[in-house]
């Protein structure tokens, strides 16, 4: 029987520095910046799914319900959820929209435009982990 | 078999066999007997809904459905309501505030929340507000209180801003939790966002 592996989605947030760090590949560099931007999506979305919500990965959820989950937990859950918004939209411009700039709009904001930049992967890096430290103090 | 009765059966057979529950349902436009647990609350959209779901039920029954058993009470309540509206009107567009009026109808503590929310950060911060609504079927309707004129030099600031805004309205809610039924006040949570205008500074910074 094969051994279950429990995989920690914080480290999409740690493979998104390092990433962030790595010089190589020059020729792939739009496909770094999004897979930075959609990591740092993941990271927070599943903490807050399973370590905050303590929901189990047989449980259908969807991104919305995690959100309106968070946010209604206290006045953390509302920082938080301001932070998974804007990691949100900066996912959905990486993994859907192959033209940028693209204008979008999230629950928390009206209408961002994302370009998919280096200094737009440094801001969702950031915003991940302040979520994640949100996420900590809720949870302790 | 009266004719209450008579619509019930006949909708029962349709689709809402599963909401079969009568309750009764106190609301500042009158007294409503309404189907449970069907979120709806006001005259209109229930009769909307009920046309909507039960298609050929003439439109005498409807009103065989609903009693308009008006208080003092209610009046007041309604009076309320209408004070808090009109406060609203000016912040928002002409359409957004159809919506907000809307809203207002379904959650009795919505408008007392918002105005709360929207004078503390006028008079705390002395910044402008203006109310925009988003309607969007896949993120869901959305109430954002737009914060002009802060002044911040940079994201830490602004960050440190958005917290405050954010104490603001969660001290607001949580007062509200102790007047209004918490589920509510938490669903006027959900739906209102605060969003502190930075396009300034987006485009000095490049984001």
């Amino acid at each position: 029987m094969t051994e279950q592996r429990e995989f920690d989605p914080t480290d999409f947030l740690h493979f998104a520095e390092e990433l962030f760090e790595f010089e190589g590949a020059f020729n792939y560099i739009d496909a770094k910046i999004r897979t930075i931007l959609g990591r740092c999506y993941y990271a927070v979305y599943l903490n807050c799914a399973f370590k905050v919500l303590g929901l189990k990965q047989e449980q259908r959820f969807n991104h919305e319900l995690v959100y309106r989950s968070i946010k209604s937990k206290g006045e953390l859950g509302r920082k938080i959820a301001k932070e998974l918004d804007y990691l949100w939209i900066y996912r959905t411009a990486a993994d859907y929209y192959p033209t940028t700039p693209v204008k979008l709009r999230g629950r928390e904001q009206l209408q961002k435009t994302v370009v998919c930049s280096e200094k737009e992967a440094k801001d969702a890096i950031n915003r991940a982990k302040r979520a994640l430290e949100k996420i900590k103090d809720l949870i302790n | 078999m009266n004719q209450y009765d008579e619509v019930l059966q006949r909708l029962e057979h349709r689709k809402f066999g599963m909401y079969s529950e009568i309750e009764e349902y106190e609301h500042p436009y009158g007294f409503i007997r309404i189907l449970s647990p069907q979120p709806l609350v006001d005259i209109q959209a229930f009769l909307e809904y009920w046309l909507q779901v039960s298609g050929r039920v003439p439109a005498t029954d409807y009103i065989a459905v609903i009693e308009t058993k008006q208080t003092p009470e209610i009046e007041q309540t309604r009076e309320i309501q209408k004070r808090y509206l009109d406060e609203i009107e000016g912040y928002a567009s002409e359409e957004d505030f159809e919506f907000l009026r809307e809203i207002s109808t379904k959650i009795e503590c919505f408008a007392p929340i918002l105005v709360e929310i929207m004078h503390r950060i006028e008079k705390d911060y002395n910044a402008k507000v203006e109310l925009s609504v988003s309607r969007d079927s896949e993120i869901g309707d959305r109430v954002f209180v737009l914060v002009g004129g802060l002044k911040f030099e940079s994201l830490e600031e602004k960050y440190e801003l958005e917290d405050e805004l954010e104490r603001v309205v969660w001290s607001v809610i949580e007062k509200y939790k102790e007047e209004y039924d918490p589920s509510e006040v938490e669903e006027v949570n959900i739906l209102i966002s605060i969003l502190v205008l930075e396009e300034e500074y987006d485009r000095a910074e490049g984001i």
